[in-house]
């Protein structure tokens, strides 16, 4: 069974350890609908005993528990925006990454960074949230046209 | 000029902190050109309200919030918290 083989250095039998089985991805692009599509090919863990694949006598088989347990989970993510297609190209280029999976992890890893700085400062953010709204509630707002006159003289305090 | 958006006072003592830090400790250029930056955002974000994503586990006001530089931009409607 495909990418289910015993790792060549792991000891035969049943009493193997730990397997892990790579994702795969499979990166297309289509000129004709502006898409990429993208395949993730996720493997679980597969954890002591008769959970992989047993190479005997020349012959490769696979248990029935193992081909239970391992489940493959396909994520097909689809973008038709050719705007947003070029945008994921240059995160490719600039990356130096001709993995999609490593640009998502990286943008990923930023994001969830992101979020961490927020959900630790989540009171006082939402306090600037709610002070914000009410002094627009209040009437309070700077409207475009006067900001530069508002934020000069703002600036003019702060030297 | 018709304004296209409206700044939260709040807001726009953040703008100022921005610049300030900034201009006392990379320039008064570069302090011009990240201000301009965002302001640039508040304008783009005016033209396109829809942009901005949920953030449900930070606030359950219905605000969007948008990313500039470091910065987090709320916005409700046309209006820059």
């Amino acid at each position: 069974m495909a990418g289910n083989l015993r790792p060549s250095l792991a000891p035969e039998g049943p009493h193997n350890t730990t397997e892990v089985i790579s994702a795969n991805t499979v990166y297309h692009t289509s000129g004709i609908r502006h898409s990429i599509n993208l395949y993730f090919v996720f493997a679980q863990i597969l954890r002591k005993t008769a959970l992989f694949s047993l190479c005997r006598g020349g012959r490769i088989m696979t248990s029935k528990l193992a081909q239970s347990r391992v489940r493959r989970q396909e994520m097909q993510i689809e973008i038709r925006d050719p705007a947003l297609q070029a945008r994921i190209q240059e995160q490719l280029k600039s990356s130096g990454s001709s993995d999609m999976e490593d640009v998502l992890r990286r943008l990923l890893e930023t994001q969830e960074e992101q979020d961490r700085w927020l959900l630790e400062n989540k009171a006082a953010i939402q306090a600037k949230i709610n002070l914000g709204i009410q002094q627009l509630d209040a009437g309070l707002g700077i409207p475009e046209d006067q900001l530069d006159v508002y934020i000069a003289r703002m600036k003019a305090k702060s030297e | 000029m018709n304004s296209r958006y409206i700044l939260s006072p709040r807001a726009a003592a953040d703008l100022v902190e921005i610049w300030t830090y900034i201009k006392d400790n990379a320039g008064r250029e570069l302090a011009d050109r990240v201000s301009s930056t965002i302001r640039e955002k508040f304008v783009f974000l005016s033209l396109n309200p829809a942009v901005g994503h949920r953030r449900e586990n930070l606030t359950d006001q219905n605000v969007g919030f948008f990313p500039v530089y470091s910065v987090v931009l709320p916005t409700k409607t046309r209006h820059l918290i």
